[in-house]
C-alpha cells in the first residue's frame, strides 16, 4: 500500500485518482473533527468538502514536514473559523471558551443526562484544552501526533490534554447531581435517562 | 479554577501510559498503600471512560456522509488544471493566505 506522501506525489504528477485513495484515509477524521465543532453534519460535511478541494489546489506547496492529515487539519480548523466568523459570532466557539461556571448551570445540569452534561462542560473548555482531549480521547491520536495538529510542543499538547481533563473533574465534582462516581455515573433526577443512553449507545 | 497537584498529574500520566519509567514505582507504592489514592485514581478512570462514551459523534452517519462528499470533491477537481509541481512559494504561510483569520 502506498504512502500518503508517495500518492501526493503520484498527484503531482497529474493523477488524480490517487487524491480520492488519499480522501479515502483522512476525510471521516475530517468530519469527525469538524461535526464536533459545528455539531451540524450536513455543514461538517460543506467545510470538510471545502478543505479538501483547497488542499488539492494547494498540494504543491505540501512538503511533508508535518503529516498530511495534520496538514488537512490545520486547513479543516481554518475553514471552520471562516465559515463560522462569516455567517455567525455565536454558533461556535473555537476561541476563548474560558467561561465560569455559573448558579443557572447547576440547575440546569439537574434536568439533562450524563452524556449531555459531559457533552455541556466539553464544550466549555478553552479551545486549545478541547482540541487535545478530543483528539486525544475521541480520536486515540497519540500526543506527537496531537503536538503536530495543533502545531505546538508536544509538552504543551499534553499540558492542554491534562488541564482539560482536571478541569471536568473539577466541574463534575462540584456538580450537586452527582451523586457516586461509579461504573455507571448516576445523577439524582435522571438515572432514567442515564439507562436510555446506555441503551441507545 | 482547578486545583493542580502533582498527584493529579501522575494518574492521568499514568493512564494515558505517559507516566516517566523512574514514577512507576511510586505510583505502584501509592496504589497499593493508599485507598485515597486508588480512589483518586478511580476517579480519572471512570471520567476519562465517561468523556469517551459521551462522544456524540455517529459512525454510520459520518460514512455515509463521507461517500457522499467523496463524490463531491472528486467532481469539483475534476474540472481542476492538473497541479503545477515546482512553486517555491513560502508553504509555511500559504494556508494563512487562503484562510487569513488564523
Amino acid at each position: 500500500m502506498k504512502t500518503d506522501l508517495e500518492l501526493i506525489q503520484d498527484v503531482k504528477n497529474g493523477d488524480k485518482t490517487a487524491f480520492e485513495k488519499l480522501i479515502v484515509r483522512h476525510d471521516r477524521f475530517l468530519l469527525k473533527v469538524v461535526v464536533r465543532m459545528t455539531r451540524d453534519l450536513n455543514a461538517a460535511e460543506d467545510i470538510v468538502q471545502d478543505t479538501l478541494i483547497k488542499a488539492f489546489k494547494r498540494l504543491e506547496l505540501f512538503e511533508g514536514r508535518a503529516s498530511f492529515r495534520s496538514w488537512l487539519y490545520q486547513i479543516a480548523l481554518n475553514t471552520t473559523r471562516n465559515r463560522f466568523r462569516k455567517t455567525s459570532r455565536e454558533t461556535i466557539g473555537t476561541e476563548n471558551l474560558d467561561m465560569a461556571v455559573d448558579g443557572e448551570i447547576e440547575n440546569h445540569v439537574l434536568t439533562l443526562d450524563v452524556r449531555e452534561v459531559l457533552q455541556e462542560e466539553i464544550e466549555k473548555l478553552p479551545a486549545r484544552q478541547k482540541q487535545a482531549l478530543t483528539l486525544r480521547i475521541f480520536e486515540d491520536l497519540s500526543f506527537k501526533e496531537i503536538a503536530q495538529m495543533m502545531e505546538c510542543p508536544y509538552d504543551t499538547a499534553k499540558a492542554n490534554y491534562r488541564h482539560a481533563l482536571l478541569k471536568l473533574k473539577g466541574r463534575l465534582e462540584g456538580n450537586v447531581s452527582l451523586k457516586t462516581w461509579s461504573e455507571q455515573p448516576k445523577f439524582s433526577l435522571t438515572d432514567l435517562s442515564f439507562n436510555q443512553m446506555e441503551v441507545d449507545g | 479554577m482547578e486545583t493542580i497537584t502533582e498527584c493529579d498529574w501522575w494518574w492521568i500520566d499514568f493512564l494515558e501510559d505517559e507516566l516517566e519509567a523512574s514514577l512507576e514505582k511510586d505510583i505502584e507504592l501509592l496504589l497499593e498503600k493508599s485507598q485515597e489514592d486508588r480512589d483518586n485514581f478511580e476517579t480519572f478512570r471512570l471520567l476519562r471512560k465517561w468523556v469517551k462514551e459521551s462522544d456524540s459523534v455517529n459512525e454510520a452517519e459520518i460514512e455515509a456522509h463521507a461517500v457522499r462528499m467523496r463524490a463531491g470533491v472528486m467532481e469539483a477537481i475534476a474540472k481542476e488544471e492538473p497541479i503545477k509541481v515546482g512553486k517555491t512559494k513560502d508553504w509555511k504561510n500559504w494556508n494563512r493566505e487562503i484562510s487569513p483569520a488564523l
